[in-house]
Parts: structure tokens; C-alpha cells; sequence
């Protein structure tokens, strides 16, 4: 998947997006069980909670698992998906 | 507690920060600090890794925000280096959200511009950094850190605006990695 011509360095890889994905999915129901902890998804698979991001890091790493393959995300509200504007003028 | 600023100044009148490359202006009140990028996952910050200024920025709601210009001149990453978590939006454009963390180095106590032996704090971010090519219509003009990333990290922010200081300290009694 690309981004668009202007950003075509900054390609998503796809077992990355499928992570986000199932994260995204799972979010509601974990910031009720699991909120501020960091979790690591691998495609459909949630991997395994943890203190830190650096230790799931470490677990994906252990796994044999690339940096393409997983996501370490924070059980968090996401971040907007739209940023304003003004937040960035005379800065 | 372990303290990452420590009678971090912010000034009133514009002054200038030496950057990677060059000086750049300050405006008042912007609290500038020295930070390094450095790829999600890895707990060691290399002792070379560039250094530049930050503005933190209370009113960002993002975790951080830069230039891919001040990406490449500045951090060290090229284009794509870093892999790519997700997107947003901003004025119609998506911005690429790119693995990394953001580490703060600690100051000497008063100054701004002179850092510290101790080692940088890792602040790790949820969703990356936002990275904004060329062409994007608003752009930071300096680097932006926003509360989203301490409050991640549990900091604690004080800023004394009668002596135009900050202090930022972390809430635990050691740094965890």
C-alpha cells in the first residue's frame, strides 16, 4: 500500500497493516482489561502484553519475527487521525 | 526522582539554537529542548547520535512532529529508513506515522544550550513520529514534542513561569530500560 506520490518512500508493509489492524480491532475491549500496557500483534495474532515497549521488541525479536512483521502499540486511546493545522503555524 | 531537565530555561526575547547545520531562531517563551530519534525497539542510544532542538509543545496533540528536510539534515534518517507504522491526515495530505522513538537529553542545571553527561531518557512513543515531506501545505517549522509522548513515559512537568524554568522529571525512582 502506498501513501500517495509525495510520500512514496513510506511504503506500509502489509503484515504491519494487518497488526495494526487486528489492534485496532481488539482496542475497545483491551483499554478495559489492559489500559496503558503495550501489547505486540504479529498479523492476526496478539503476541503478548508487556511492561515495555522495548521487551516486546525483544519477544518479537526472539520469535524470529522482522520489524515488517509485528507492531508494538500502547493500550491507549488512539491518536487522531486528522491533525489541525493550526497546531503547526508560527511554530 | 530522576530529573531529565533541571532549571531548564525559556526566555523571553528570541535567541537562536545552534542546529545541526546551522543557528535557528527561538521564539519567546518556547521551551526548546535537545532531543535524538532513534528506531523503535532499540535500547541504546549510540553516544554519536545527532543531536537537535525540540520545541515542547503543550498544545501539539501528537507524540511528535517533524520535517523530512530536519529528518534527514537533522536525526540522520533518510527517507524510508525507518519503517512505516501508519498515516494522517493534515489539510487533506497524508503524513507518514515512521518507527521511531524520541530521546531527551538532560541539561546542566540553568542552561539551555549545555547538556549534561548523564544519558538521554527514552521516551517510547505509541504510533511513531510524524514525518512531513515536502509539499505538505503546513509544516512545523522546528521539531514538536507534545504532551502525548510524557504523558506515555509518566513525566512530570513543572514549569516555574516566574523564573522562566522547567523541570522534567520522571515518577518512577529509576528509568525502565
Amino acid at each position: 500500500m502506498r501513501i500517495d506520490e509525495a510520500t512514496c518512500a513510506y511504503e506500509i508493509g502489509p503484515l504491519v497493516a494487518r497488526s495494526q489492524a487486528a489492534f485496532r480491532r481488539d482496542l475497545p475491549e483491551l483499554l478495559k482489561t489492559h489500559y496503558r500496557q503495550w501489547v505486540a500483534y504479529h498479523g492476526e495474532d496478539r503476541i503478548r502484553f508487556g511492561r515495555t515497549q522495548f521487551e516486546l521488541y525483544e519477544e518479537c525479536y526472539r520469535r524470529g519475527l522482522h520489524d515488517d512483521e509485528f507492531v508494538v502499540r500502547s493500550v491507549e486511546p488512539e491518536m487522531p487521525d486528522e491533525i489541525d493545522a493550526t497546531e503547526l503555524i508560527n511554530t | 526522582m530522576p530529573t531529565i531537565l533541571r532549571q531548564f530555561p525559556f526566555f523571553e526575547t528570541h535567541t537562536t539554537a545552534l542546529a545541526p547545520g546551522g543557528s535557528v531562531t527561538v521564539r519567546p517563551y518556547q521551551i526548546v529542548v535537545w532531543v535524538s530519534l532513534h528506531p523503535m525497539g532499540r535500547p541504546d542510544l549510540p553516544p554519536d547520535a545527532p543531536r537537535f532542538p525540540a520545541i515542547l509543545d503543550s498544545g501539539h496533540s501528537h507524540n511528535f512532529s517533524i520535517t523530512e528536510e530536519h529528518l534527514f539534515h537533522w536525526a540522520g534518517f533518510a527517507p524510508g529508513a525507518l519503517r512505516t507504522l501508519g498515516t494522517i491526515r493534515i489539510a487533506g495530505r497524508r503524513v507518514p506515522l515512521v518507527a521511531a522513538n524520541v530521546w531527551i537529553h538532560g541539561n546542566q542545571s540553568g542552561q539551555r544550550d549545555v547538556l549534561a553527561a548523564r544519558p538521554a531518557f527514552c521516551i517510547q512513543l505509541d504510533s511513531g513520529i510524524a514525518v512531513y515531506p515536502e509539499g505538505i501545505p503546513a509544516v512545523p517549522r522546528l521539531p514538536l514534542l507534545g504532551l502525548r509522548g510524557l504523558r506515555r513515559a509518566d513525566l512530570q512537568l513543572h514549569v516555574d513561569c516566574r523564573k522562566c524554568r522547567v523541570d522534567l522529571y520522571t515518577a518512577s525512582p529509576f528509568w525502565p530500560f
